[in-house]
């Protein structure tokens, strides 16, 4: 791949619109000596982070809530798959309008994207619990903080997680909308203004360092899930690096 | 080497070629070649627009095809990766193009304005004059000449770019912010002055600062293109001098054609038209605006130096021999 690399940039140098990978590394090492990559990478990865818990725990609150009660599946579903498929970056006129152009508004555009993958995996996996479980529960007499915490939640744990892992990627996608308006740093902000100055070599350093980020961020979500549920680490289960 | 990695290695090969020869793309020679006009649909591309809205490209004899686009550099990008032919841009995305050492020429500037951006504050902020900007938090367009703009604007009232708490938001967004209060002041350019002012009304102000920066607006060719069609693009410069006189000698109907396109209400472009000359020419004045926007953006750690001589970058040969 990269002599390929190699190889295009070398035909296409005369317009200095395809940089070599020494000259993406050089961007990149200049970043990192002034200072700026770790400010904005901490920048993005707070926003991430936030939004990815946020969003996160909203999403399985709200899926275990619409799964369970027909009432509320009723109230709320539709209106989340009407909302589902809204592009992030659409959103950011509303929110300044109400939230302002400070941090929490950023927050919270990521975790609108990151709701939706973790709530509909969250209310499939729940509805898809096998009845004959909960009716087992409920004649042992499981109160209902057990049945969910016992039963429902880990039966429909490999559904979430395979959510949650979706909603990863998605939260470094909606940065490029967080990162549009109000922003002083961060790796998209970076990439922005790499665009408006024909900074080609800084805008491949950006993506390399956005897809390096949402890499790590994943492996580590993968490492934890294996530690903390070492029995969802069968095959063919959706946190299985290898297999995803 | 498994099946779907022989494919993956394929198909990026394929497309890594098909990215090499797009932008290696040589203009064809054929007869009467089609201009495409990468065009940032504003009132700063107002020559464009009359030359093809009233048909005046055709009186020239030449082919031109419109492709719309909602920034100066968004349509230089077209030119520079050989989408289109001719773009009409700002001097800022020129400035950088030269410092990254991109290859093209422009060829005339059809329009000139010293004071095409303002500021808007909030009055009620407490901010009657512009050195009551100091501590205040005000809303620019990073990377592009509200920047540079704002930084021009403060120097020339004593204040420095370090006095000011400066937040980084598109024009549209800063009318939003301004009326919500999140920002105190923006310094932008139309049509985002009049909207902040009729969203807020009495409660904001407009402070001018005629002189302090030039805005341009230009155009934009590849030299290969030039080279290949040199008749056409004479032909094009020919009917942008139509457009200008169409201009100067009907207003109204010009202001009533950009409104139409644009999408911007006449009055809005009514309040400014007394600011804006769309004349077609190209002097050394750009060289000089070029220059000090470089000297900026090297300063601003936004590019690395040094700034290139911009002389190299103007052709006036077609604006030259369209006077004639």
């Amino acid at each position: 791949m990269l002599s390929l690399w190699v190889i295009a940039s070398h035909f296409a140098d005369k317009g200095r619109l395809f940089p070599t990978p020494w000259e993406v590394a050089a961007a990149l090492s200049d970043m990192l000596v002034t200072g700026e990559l770790v400010r904005d990478v901490v920048a993005s990865a707070r926003r991430a982070l936030v939004g990815f818990v946020v969003g996160g725990t909203l999403g399985i609150l709200m899926g275990y809530a619409t799964g369970r009660n027909r009432l509320l599946d009723d109230s709320f579903g539709s209106l989340f798959q009407m909302l589902r498929p809204l592009p992030p970056i659409s959103l950011v006129p509303l929110l300044i309008l109400w939230l302002g152009i400070n941090e929490p508004a950023k927050y919270v555009l990521v975790s609108f994207g990151v709701f939706f993958p973790v709530w509909i995996n969250t209310h499939q996996g729940t509805r898809a619990v096998d009845p004959r479980y909960i009716w087992m529960a409920q004649s042992l007499g499981a109160s209902r903080q057990k049945l969910a915490f016992e039963v429902i939640l880990p039966a429909a744990l490999p559904m979430i997680v395979s959510g949650l892992r979706t909603s990863i990627g998605v939260a470094f996608f909606c940065l490029v909308a967080a990162e549009l308006a109000g922003a002083m740093d961060g790796v998209v902000f970076r990439m922005n203004l790499s665009q408006l100055a024909f900074r080609v070599d800084r805008l491949i350093a950006g993506l390399l360092v956005l897809g390096s980020i949402s890499l790590i961020s994943d492996t580590l979500f993968v490492r934890f899930i294996n530690v903390a549920f070492p029995w969802l680490n069968g095959p063919g289960n959706a946190h299985d690096a290898k297999s995803a | 080497m498994t099946k779907s990695r022989v494919i993956a290695t394929v198909t990026l090969f394929l497309l890594i070629a098909t990215s090499a020869i797009f932008l290696f793309k040589q203009p064809d020679s054929s007869p009467n070649h089609e201009i495409i006009l990468a065009e940032n649909a504003s009132p700063l591309s107002t020559l464009t627009i009359i030359a093809h809205e009233k048909g005046f490209f055709k009186q020239a004899g030449v082919d031109v095809k419109v492709s719309r686009f909602t920034s100066g550099k968004l349509a230089l990008d077209a030119v520079l990766g050989g989408a289109a032919d001719i773009a009409t841009v700002a001097e800022t995305p020129i400035m950088f193009a030269g410092i990254a050492g991109q290859d093209f020429r422009v060829i005339a500037t059809t329009f000139l304005s010293g004071n095409a951006c303002k500021v808007v504050v909030r009055s009620d902020h407490g901010i009657a004059k512009p050195s009551d900007l100091k501590g205040k938090k005000i809303g620019t367009f990073a990377g592009t000449n509200a920047e540079f703009f704002t930084k021009r604007f403060l120097e020339s009232n004593n204040l420095k770019v370090s006095d000011v708490t400066i937040v980084n938001l598109t024009p549209t967004d800063m009318v939003i912010a301004l009326t919500k209060g999140d920002i105190d002041a923006y310094m932008v350019w139309e049509p985002f002055i009049y909207n902040g002012k009729a969203a807020l009304g009495d409660r904001a102000a407009i402070f001018e600062a005629p002189g302090i920066y030039t805005t341009t607006f230009n155009i934009v060719a590849k030299p290969d293109f030039l080279q290949a069609y040199p008749k056409e693009t004479a032909a094009f410069i020919q009917a942008l001098r139509l457009a200008s006189r169409f201009a100067l000698e009907h207003p109204t109907d010009a202001m009533a054609t950009v409104g139409n396109y644009t999408n911007i209400p006449v009055p809005t472009l009514e309040a400014v038209w007394k600011d804006y000359t769309f004349p077609v020419t190209l002097d050394d004045n750009l060289v000089k605006f070029l220059t000090e926007q470089a000297n900026w953006a090297i300063e601003t750690d936004k590019v690395k130096p040094p700034a290139p001589d911009y002389r190299k970058y103007l052709d006036g040969d077609f604006v030259r021999s369209a006077r004639h």
